[in-house]
Protein backbone atom coordinates (compact mmCIF):
# COMPACT_ATOMS: atom_id res chain seq x y z
CA UNK A 1 0.00 0.00 0.00
CA UNK A 2 2.81 2.85 0.82
CA UNK A 3 4.55 1.93 -2.33
CA UNK A 4 1.07 2.19 -4.33
CA UNK A 5 0.90 5.79 -2.04
CA UNK A 6 4.21 6.72 -2.68
CA UNK A 7 3.84 6.24 -6.96
CA UNK A 8 0.30 8.06 -7.00
CA UNK A 9 1.75 11.51 -5.25
CA UNK A 10 5.10 10.94 -7.85
CA UNK A 11 2.85 10.49 -10.72
CA UNK A 12 0.29 13.07 -9.55
CA UNK A 13 3.51 15.64 -9.13
CA UNK A 14 5.29 14.81 -12.31
CA UNK A 15 2.00 15.68 -14.35
CA UNK A 16 1.27 18.39 -12.08
CA UNK A 17 5.12 19.18 -12.99
CA UNK A 18 4.86 19.09 -17.15
CA UNK A 19 1.67 20.91 -16.78
CA UNK A 20 2.89 24.14 -15.23
CA UNK A 21 6.01 23.78 -17.03
CA UNK A 22 4.25 24.35 -20.22
CA UNK A 23 3.62 28.14 -18.75
CA UNK A 24 6.67 28.31 -17.97
CA UNK A 25 6.61 27.60 -14.13
CA UNK A 26 9.93 26.27 -12.34
CA UNK A 27 10.51 22.90 -10.37
CA UNK A 28 9.01 23.04 -6.98
CA UNK A 29 5.71 20.58 -6.37
CA UNK A 30 7.90 17.84 -6.98
CA UNK A 31 10.59 18.43 -4.53
CA UNK A 32 8.51 19.33 -2.07
CA UNK A 33 6.69 15.65 -2.15
CA UNK A 34 9.60 14.15 -2.39
CA UNK A 35 10.95 15.94 0.81
CA UNK A 36 7.54 14.42 2.83
CA UNK A 37 8.19 10.99 0.80
CA UNK A 38 11.72 11.24 2.61
CA UNK A 39 9.78 12.44 6.09
CA UNK A 40 7.33 9.44 5.67
CA UNK A 41 9.54 6.90 4.45
CA UNK A 42 13.37 6.95 4.94
CA UNK A 43 15.99 9.37 3.85
CA UNK A 44 17.56 6.65 1.84
CA UNK A 45 14.57 6.10 0.03
CA UNK A 46 14.19 9.78 -0.44
CA UNK A 47 17.51 10.33 -2.17
CA UNK A 48 16.72 7.42 -4.19
CA UNK A 49 12.92 8.83 -5.72
CA UNK A 50 14.95 12.14 -5.87
CA UNK A 51 17.70 10.88 -8.57
CA UNK A 52 15.31 8.55 -10.01
CA UNK A 53 12.03 11.41 -10.72
CA UNK A 54 15.14 13.95 -11.55
CA UNK A 55 16.21 11.53 -14.38
CA UNK A 56 12.30 10.32 -15.47
CA UNK A 57 11.34 14.41 -15.72
CA UNK A 58 14.73 15.46 -17.75
CA UNK A 59 13.84 12.55 -20.06
CA UNK A 60 10.73 13.63 -20.74
CA UNK A 61 11.89 17.43 -21.52
CA UNK A 62 15.06 15.74 -23.84
CA UNK A 63 17.49 17.72 -21.83
CA UNK A 64 21.20 16.78 -22.86
CA UNK A 65 22.43 16.36 -19.02
CA UNK A 66 20.27 15.00 -16.48
CA UNK A 67 20.21 18.27 -14.25
CA UNK A 68 17.21 17.89 -12.30
CA UNK A 69 18.63 14.56 -11.02
CA UNK A 70 20.95 16.55 -9.03
CA UNK A 71 18.61 19.70 -7.80
CA UNK A 72 16.25 17.20 -6.59
CA UNK A 73 18.73 15.53 -4.31
CA UNK A 74 20.39 18.98 -3.64
CA UNK A 75 16.72 20.19 -2.62
CA UNK A 76 16.08 17.74 -0.32
CA UNK A 77 19.59 17.65 1.49
CA UNK A 78 18.50 22.09 2.24
CA UNK A 79 15.30 20.54 3.43
CA UNK A 80 16.68 18.07 6.10
CA UNK A 81 19.85 20.17 6.77
CA UNK A 82 17.01 22.96 8.02
CA UNK A 83 15.44 20.58 10.14
CA UNK A 84 17.48 17.36 11.01
CA UNK A 85 15.08 15.94 13.49
CA UNK A 86 11.46 14.50 12.36
CA UNK A 87 8.80 17.21 12.63
CA UNK A 88 6.51 16.90 15.77
CA UNK A 89 3.99 19.23 14.36
CA UNK A 90 3.12 20.62 11.06
CA UNK A 91 4.39 24.29 11.36
CA UNK A 92 7.90 22.49 11.55
CA UNK A 93 7.97 21.71 7.88
CA UNK A 94 7.68 25.36 6.88
CA UNK A 95 11.04 26.18 6.94
CA UNK A 96 12.23 23.06 5.28
CA UNK A 97 9.63 23.59 2.55
CA UNK A 98 10.96 27.29 2.02
CA UNK A 99 14.70 25.84 1.46
CA UNK A 100 13.44 23.19 -0.76
CA UNK A 101 12.41 25.75 -2.98
CA UNK A 102 15.25 28.07 -2.97
CA UNK A 103 17.67 25.57 -3.61
CA UNK A 104 15.42 23.97 -6.11
CA UNK A 105 15.39 27.61 -7.71
CA UNK A 106 18.94 28.43 -7.24
CA UNK A 107 19.74 25.09 -9.00
CA UNK A 108 18.01 25.40 -12.31
CA UNK A 109 19.54 28.85 -12.06
CA UNK A 110 23.06 27.47 -11.80
CA UNK A 111 21.86 24.69 -14.54
CA UNK A 112 20.66 27.54 -16.93
CA UNK A 113 23.53 29.82 -16.77
CA UNK A 114 25.78 26.69 -17.42
CA UNK A 115 23.98 25.05 -20.00
CA UNK A 116 22.09 28.00 -21.83
CA UNK A 117 22.72 29.89 -24.60
CA UNK A 118 20.98 33.24 -23.29
CA UNK A 119 22.09 35.05 -20.30
CA UNK A 120 19.87 34.70 -17.43
CA UNK A 121 18.23 38.15 -15.38
CA UNK A 122 19.39 38.05 -11.88
CA UNK A 123 16.77 40.31 -11.31
CA UNK A 124 14.60 38.06 -12.42
CA UNK A 125 15.71 35.20 -10.40
CA UNK A 126 15.84 37.29 -7.12
CA UNK A 127 12.17 37.86 -7.47
CA UNK A 128 11.38 33.80 -8.30
CA UNK A 129 13.37 33.12 -4.91
CA UNK A 130 11.43 35.66 -2.82
CA UNK A 131 7.85 34.65 -4.21
CA UNK A 132 8.68 30.64 -4.68
CA UNK A 133 10.35 30.50 -1.26
CA UNK A 134 7.07 32.40 0.30
CA UNK A 135 5.12 29.68 -1.61
CA UNK A 136 7.09 26.63 -0.46
CA UNK A 137 6.75 27.87 3.27
CA UNK A 138 2.95 28.03 3.17
CA UNK A 139 2.59 24.78 0.56
CA UNK A 140 4.55 22.49 2.66
CA UNK A 141 2.63 22.21 5.91
CA UNK A 142 -0.81 22.22 3.79
CA UNK A 143 0.65 18.98 1.46
CA UNK A 144 1.89 17.62 4.77
CA UNK A 145 -1.78 17.36 6.32
CA UNK A 146 -3.19 16.81 3.28
CA UNK A 147 -1.04 13.41 2.46
CA UNK A 148 -0.71 12.52 6.28
CA UNK A 149 -4.38 12.23 6.24
CA UNK A 150 -4.68 10.62 3.19
CA UNK A 151 -2.04 8.01 4.54
CA UNK A 152 -3.87 7.65 7.76
CA UNK A 153 -7.25 6.59 5.92
CA UNK A 154 -4.71 3.87 4.23
CA UNK A 155 -3.19 2.86 7.08
CA UNK A 156 0.21 4.39 6.88
CA UNK A 157 2.82 6.15 8.83
CA UNK A 158 2.48 9.76 8.59
CA UNK A 159 5.29 12.38 8.12
CA UNK A 160 4.55 14.42 11.57
CA UNK A 161 5.94 12.02 14.69
CA UNK A 162 4.02 11.82 17.87
CA UNK A 163 5.37 14.88 20.26
CA UNK A 164 6.34 13.82 23.72
CA UNK A 165 4.42 14.89 26.25
CA UNK A 166 5.56 17.91 28.51
CA UNK A 167 5.71 16.04 31.58
CA UNK A 168 7.54 13.22 30.39
CA UNK A 169 10.05 16.03 28.79
CA UNK A 170 10.47 17.32 32.29
CA UNK A 171 10.65 14.49 34.53
CA UNK A 172 14.28 14.10 35.58
CA UNK A 173 15.37 10.74 34.82
CA UNK A 174 16.26 8.46 37.72
CA UNK A 175 18.55 5.09 37.63
CA UNK A 176 18.56 3.37 40.21
CA UNK A 177 21.83 0.91 40.66
CA UNK A 178 21.19 -2.99 40.83
CA UNK A 179 22.30 -4.10 44.06
CA UNK A 180 22.77 -0.92 45.81
CA UNK A 181 20.06 -0.33 49.06
CA UNK A 182 18.31 2.45 48.66
CA UNK A 183 19.82 5.37 51.32
CA UNK A 184 17.53 5.97 54.42
CA UNK B 1 32.35 -6.52 18.86
CA UNK B 2 32.92 -4.59 16.08
CA UNK B 3 36.29 -4.34 14.52
CA UNK B 4 37.10 -0.35 13.31
CA UNK B 5 39.54 -2.01 10.17
CA UNK B 6 36.48 -3.87 8.65
CA UNK B 7 33.82 -0.94 9.35
CA UNK B 8 36.29 1.36 7.73
CA UNK B 9 36.30 -1.10 4.74
CA UNK B 10 32.87 -1.35 4.43
CA UNK B 11 32.56 2.59 4.49
CA UNK B 12 34.94 2.56 1.05
CA UNK B 13 33.25 -0.11 -0.60
CA UNK B 14 30.08 1.63 0.04
CA UNK B 15 30.89 4.87 -1.05
CA UNK B 16 32.83 2.95 -4.29
CA UNK B 17 29.55 1.56 -5.09
CA UNK B 18 27.30 4.57 -4.63
CA UNK B 19 30.13 6.16 -7.19
CA UNK B 20 30.28 3.71 -9.30
CA UNK B 21 25.91 3.77 -9.60
CA UNK B 22 25.82 7.28 -9.65
CA UNK B 23 28.18 6.76 -12.84
CA UNK B 24 26.23 3.53 -14.50
CA UNK B 25 22.87 6.34 -13.60
CA UNK B 26 24.99 8.92 -15.68
CA UNK B 27 26.41 6.80 -18.56
CA UNK B 28 22.41 5.17 -19.16
CA UNK B 29 21.38 8.44 -19.14
CA UNK B 30 23.43 9.30 -21.80
CA UNK B 31 22.88 6.33 -23.40
CA UNK B 32 19.30 6.33 -23.52
CA UNK B 33 18.23 9.33 -23.62
CA UNK B 34 17.71 9.38 -27.66
CA UNK B 35 15.61 6.69 -27.45
CA UNK B 36 13.80 6.88 -23.81
CA UNK B 37 12.81 10.76 -23.97
CA UNK B 38 11.03 10.35 -27.23
CA UNK B 39 9.15 6.89 -26.14
CA UNK B 40 8.22 8.89 -23.03
CA UNK B 41 6.64 11.86 -25.01
CA UNK B 42 4.50 9.20 -26.34
CA UNK B 43 3.56 7.78 -23.30
CA UNK B 44 2.65 11.26 -21.71
CA UNK B 45 0.99 12.81 -24.85
CA UNK B 46 -2.63 11.49 -24.01
CA UNK B 47 -2.01 13.28 -20.51
CA UNK B 48 -0.47 16.94 -22.33
CA UNK B 49 -3.14 16.53 -24.95
CA UNK B 50 -5.59 16.56 -22.29
CA UNK B 51 -4.90 20.26 -21.66
CA UNK B 52 -5.06 21.20 -25.31
CA UNK B 53 -8.60 19.21 -25.78
CA UNK B 54 -10.03 21.49 -22.21
CA UNK B 55 -8.81 24.66 -23.51
CA UNK B 56 -10.03 23.56 -27.41
CA UNK B 57 -13.16 22.56 -25.36
CA UNK B 58 -13.83 26.06 -23.18
CA UNK B 59 -13.32 27.65 -26.69
CA UNK B 60 -16.06 26.15 -28.66
CA UNK B 61 -18.55 26.59 -25.39
CA UNK B 62 -17.80 29.66 -25.14
CA UNK B 63 -18.91 30.58 -28.98
CA UNK B 64 -21.58 28.77 -28.19
CA UNK B 65 -22.97 31.89 -25.44
CA UNK B 66 -22.74 34.09 -28.23
CA UNK B 67 -25.67 35.36 -30.43
CA UNK B 68 -27.36 34.40 -33.50
CA UNK B 69 -26.74 38.17 -34.72
CA UNK B 70 -23.10 38.30 -33.33
CA UNK B 71 -22.32 34.39 -34.64
CA UNK B 72 -23.97 35.77 -38.43
CA UNK B 73 -21.70 39.12 -38.02
CA UNK B 74 -18.45 36.60 -37.27
CA UNK B 75 -19.59 34.25 -39.86
CA UNK B 76 -19.61 37.26 -42.16
CA UNK B 77 -16.47 38.92 -41.45
CA UNK B 78 -14.58 35.25 -41.55
CA UNK B 79 -16.51 34.86 -45.27
CA UNK B 80 -15.19 38.15 -46.72
CA UNK B 81 -11.28 37.48 -45.57
CA UNK B 82 -11.55 34.53 -47.04
CA UNK B 83 -12.51 35.72 -50.00
CA UNK B 84 -9.59 38.46 -49.88
CA UNK B 85 -7.04 35.55 -48.88
CA UNK B 86 -8.71 33.76 -52.16
CA UNK B 87 -7.77 36.25 -54.11
CA UNK B 88 -4.54 36.53 -52.73
CA UNK B 89 -3.64 32.75 -53.38
CA UNK B 90 -4.98 33.30 -56.79
CA UNK B 91 -2.57 35.86 -57.58
CA UNK B 92 0.21 33.76 -55.67
CA UNK B 93 -0.41 30.69 -57.69
CA UNK B 94 0.18 32.84 -60.93
CA UNK B 95 3.32 34.54 -59.84
CA UNK B 96 4.56 30.77 -59.27
CA UNK B 97 3.05 29.88 -62.92
CA UNK B 98 5.04 32.72 -64.61
CA UNK B 99 8.03 31.66 -62.34
CA UNK B 100 8.39 27.93 -63.86
CA UNK B 101 7.53 29.57 -67.17
CA UNK B 102 10.31 31.79 -67.09
CA UNK B 103 12.62 28.91 -65.43
CA UNK B 104 11.71 26.75 -68.43
CA UNK B 105 13.22 29.39 -70.82
CA UNK B 106 15.84 29.97 -69.14
CA UNK B 107 16.60 26.41 -68.58
CA UNK B 108 17.49 26.77 -65.02
CA UNK B 109 15.76 23.75 -62.42
CA UNK B 110 12.53 24.35 -61.16
CA UNK B 111 12.15 25.06 -57.36
CA UNK B 112 12.51 22.82 -54.86
CA UNK B 113 8.42 22.41 -53.64
CA UNK B 114 7.30 22.55 -50.09
CA UNK B 115 4.47 21.14 -48.07
CA UNK B 116 3.50 22.16 -44.71
CA UNK B 117 2.67 20.26 -42.34
CA UNK B 118 0.39 21.81 -39.02
CA UNK B 119 1.67 21.12 -35.22
CA UNK B 120 1.08 22.05 -32.02
CA UNK B 121 3.56 23.16 -28.91
CA UNK B 122 2.87 19.83 -26.86
CA UNK B 123 5.56 20.73 -23.98
CA UNK B 124 7.72 23.18 -23.01
CA UNK B 125 10.66 23.32 -20.58
CA UNK B 126 10.67 25.86 -17.66
CA UNK B 127 14.55 25.36 -17.29
CA UNK B 128 15.07 26.45 -21.01
CA UNK B 129 12.17 28.00 -22.12
CA UNK B 130 13.19 29.89 -25.11
CA UNK B 131 16.02 26.96 -26.56
CA UNK B 132 13.97 23.29 -26.31
CA UNK B 133 10.39 22.43 -26.82
CA UNK B 134 8.73 19.53 -27.85
CA UNK B 135 5.65 19.52 -30.62
CA UNK B 136 2.48 17.23 -31.15
CA UNK B 137 2.64 15.73 -34.96
CA UNK B 138 0.47 13.40 -36.65
CA UNK B 139 1.80 9.82 -36.80
CA UNK B 140 2.51 9.83 -41.03
CA UNK B 141 3.02 13.10 -41.66
CA UNK B 142 6.58 12.50 -42.70
CA UNK B 143 8.34 15.23 -40.72
CA UNK B 144 12.24 14.22 -40.84
CA UNK B 145 14.81 15.71 -38.28
CA UNK B 146 16.20 18.98 -39.98
CA UNK B 147 12.65 20.25 -40.85
CA UNK B 148 11.60 24.32 -40.58
CA UNK B 149 9.39 25.05 -37.54
CA UNK B 150 7.74 27.81 -38.68
CA UNK B 151 5.09 30.36 -36.85
CA UNK B 152 3.32 33.37 -37.37
CA UNK B 153 4.90 36.56 -35.91
CA UNK B 154 3.09 39.03 -33.99
CA UNK B 155 2.57 41.17 -37.20
CA UNK B 156 1.25 37.26 -39.30
CA UNK B 157 4.64 37.10 -41.08
CA UNK B 158 5.65 33.81 -41.39
CA UNK B 159 8.91 33.30 -39.25
CA UNK B 160 11.45 30.30 -37.98
CA UNK B 161 11.37 29.38 -35.13
CA UNK B 162 13.49 26.62 -35.30
CA UNK B 163 14.71 23.08 -36.62
CA UNK B 164 13.49 19.50 -35.69
CA UNK B 165 15.82 17.58 -33.80
CA UNK B 166 14.11 14.12 -33.17
CA UNK B 167 10.89 12.76 -34.45
CA UNK B 168 8.73 10.35 -32.60
CA UNK B 169 5.47 8.71 -33.30
CA UNK B 170 3.49 11.29 -32.12
CA UNK B 171 5.39 14.57 -30.98
CA UNK B 172 9.07 15.28 -32.35
CA UNK B 173 11.88 17.49 -30.45
CA UNK B 174 12.87 21.14 -31.80
CA UNK B 175 15.93 23.13 -31.23
CA UNK B 176 15.06 26.74 -31.63
CA UNK B 177 16.88 29.58 -32.69
CA UNK B 178 18.23 30.06 -29.42
CA UNK B 179 19.55 27.12 -28.70
CA UNK B 180 23.28 27.30 -28.65
CA UNK B 181 23.42 23.86 -30.45
CA UNK B 182 21.77 24.78 -33.50
CA UNK B 183 24.14 26.72 -36.80
CA UNK B 184 22.70 28.07 -39.75
CA UNK B 185 22.78 30.23 -42.25
CA UNK B 186 21.59 33.57 -42.59
CA UNK B 187 20.73 35.70 -45.70
CA UNK B 188 20.71 39.59 -45.13
CA UNK B 189 19.45 42.16 -47.42
CA UNK B 190 22.08 43.49 -48.27
CA UNK B 191 23.08 39.89 -50.00
CA UNK B 192 25.47 38.85 -47.05
CA UNK B 193 25.49 35.84 -45.35
CA UNK B 194 25.84 35.10 -42.06
CA UNK B 195 25.54 32.15 -39.20
CA UNK B 196 23.70 32.00 -36.84
CA UNK B 197 25.48 30.95 -32.99
CA UNK B 198 28.90 31.31 -34.52
CA UNK B 199 31.79 33.70 -33.88
CA UNK B 200 32.80 35.39 -30.84
CA UNK B 201 29.96 37.55 -30.27
CA UNK B 202 28.42 37.34 -26.81
CA UNK B 203 24.59 36.15 -26.63
CA UNK B 204 22.49 39.38 -25.29
CA UNK B 205 18.98 38.33 -23.85
CA UNK B 206 16.10 38.07 -26.52
CA UNK B 207 18.86 38.58 -29.09
CA UNK B 208 20.75 35.95 -31.63
CA UNK B 209 24.65 36.09 -32.13
CA UNK B 210 25.57 35.61 -35.44
CA UNK B 211 29.34 35.28 -36.89
CA UNK B 212 30.83 35.05 -40.17
CA UNK B 213 29.20 38.22 -41.77
CA UNK B 214 31.62 39.51 -44.76
CA UNK B 215 33.43 42.23 -43.30
CA UNK B 216 33.18 44.30 -46.95
CA UNK B 217 29.75 45.00 -46.83
CA UNK B 218 27.80 47.67 -45.24
CA UNK B 219 24.79 46.37 -42.50
CA UNK B 220 22.36 48.64 -41.31
CA UNK B 221 20.32 48.27 -38.30
CA UNK B 222 17.15 47.08 -38.67
CA UNK B 223 17.64 45.09 -41.71
CA UNK B 224 15.68 41.70 -43.07
CA UNK B 225 17.51 38.50 -42.03
CA UNK B 226 15.61 35.19 -43.63
CA UNK B 227 16.91 32.10 -44.34
CA UNK B 228 19.41 31.21 -47.31
CA UNK B 229 18.35 27.42 -48.15
CA UNK B 230 21.82 26.12 -48.05
CA UNK B 231 20.10 23.76 -45.45
CA UNK B 232 18.07 20.51 -47.05
CA UNK B 233 14.92 21.01 -44.64
CA UNK B 234 14.29 24.94 -44.61
CA UNK B 235 13.12 26.56 -47.08
CA UNK B 236 14.66 29.39 -48.78
CA UNK B 237 13.33 33.38 -48.00
CA UNK B 238 11.91 32.39 -44.67
CA UNK B 239 12.13 35.42 -42.45
CA UNK B 240 14.15 34.75 -39.39
CA UNK B 241 14.49 38.79 -37.72
CA UNK B 242 15.90 41.55 -38.54
CA UNK B 243 19.26 42.88 -37.63
CA UNK B 244 19.92 44.77 -34.35
CA UNK B 245 23.45 45.67 -33.91
CA UNK B 246 26.42 44.93 -36.09
CA UNK B 247 30.50 45.72 -35.75
CA UNK B 248 31.28 48.44 -37.01
CA UNK B 249 34.98 47.80 -39.02
CA UNK B 250 36.09 50.00 -41.70
CA UNK B 251 37.59 47.37 -44.10
CA UNK B 252 40.09 49.28 -45.25
CA UNK B 253 41.97 49.61 -41.98
CA UNK B 254 41.37 45.97 -40.65
CA UNK B 255 42.71 42.65 -41.13
CA UNK B 256 39.64 40.90 -40.23
CA UNK B 257 37.73 39.29 -42.59
CA UNK B 258 34.22 38.49 -40.85
CA UNK B 259 32.37 40.38 -38.57
CA UNK B 260 29.47 39.80 -36.22
CA UNK B 261 26.25 41.07 -35.04
CA UNK B 262 22.63 41.08 -33.17
CA UNK B 263 19.52 39.35 -34.91
CA UNK B 264 16.46 40.53 -33.41
CA UNK B 265 14.02 37.16 -34.40
CA UNK B 266 10.92 37.57 -35.61
CA UNK B 267 8.83 34.87 -33.92
CA UNK B 268 7.49 35.75 -30.62
CA UNK B 269 9.29 33.01 -28.70
CA UNK B 270 6.97 33.55 -25.51
CA UNK B 271 3.79 32.62 -27.17
CA UNK B 272 3.97 29.64 -29.26
CA UNK B 273 1.09 27.53 -29.73
CA UNK B 274 0.62 26.55 -33.24
CA UNK B 275 3.57 26.24 -35.68
CA UNK B 276 4.05 24.86 -39.29
CA UNK B 277 6.23 21.95 -40.38
CA UNK B 278 7.73 22.80 -43.69
CA UNK B 279 8.02 18.93 -45.66
CA UNK B 280 9.72 18.83 -49.18
CA UNK B 281 7.07 17.88 -51.86
CA UNK B 282 6.86 14.56 -53.23
CA UNK B 283 6.41 15.11 -56.68
CA UNK B 284 8.95 13.54 -59.36
CA UNK B 285 9.78 17.58 -60.31
CA UNK B 286 10.26 19.09 -56.93
CA UNK B 287 12.43 15.62 -56.01
CA UNK B 288 14.27 16.87 -59.10
CA UNK B 289 14.97 20.13 -58.26
CA UNK B 290 16.23 19.31 -54.28
CA UNK B 291 19.50 19.64 -53.92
Amino acid sequence: MRAVFVFTLLWASLLFELLTGQIGLPLLLAALVIYYISLATSLGLGFTLAIGFGILTDLVYGRILPVTAAILPAALLAGRLIRLDRPTHVLETALPGMGIALAALLGSGVARLALSGQPGSFRELLWELIFFGALGLFLMPLMTVIFDVAGRKLGLSPAIGEAKPNLERLRPRRVREPGREKPQ
Amino acid sequence: MKEPGKQSDRKVIFAAAVLLALLLVFAGYRALRRSAGLLLGDFFYPYLALSQRTTQGVSEQSLLLLSRSELAAKAEALMKENSKLAIRVNETENFAADNRELRKLLKLPAPAGWDYRPAQVLLRDPMFWREHLTISIDPDSGIEPGAAVISAGPDGIPALVGVVSRVGRRNAEVETLFSPRLRLSLAFENGGTGFLNTGERQPVSGKLPVGHMPVNLKYSAGEKVSSTGYETGIPRGLRIGTLSTADGVDPNFTSAQFVTGLVTPQADFDNLRYLVIAVPEDTAEAAEARP
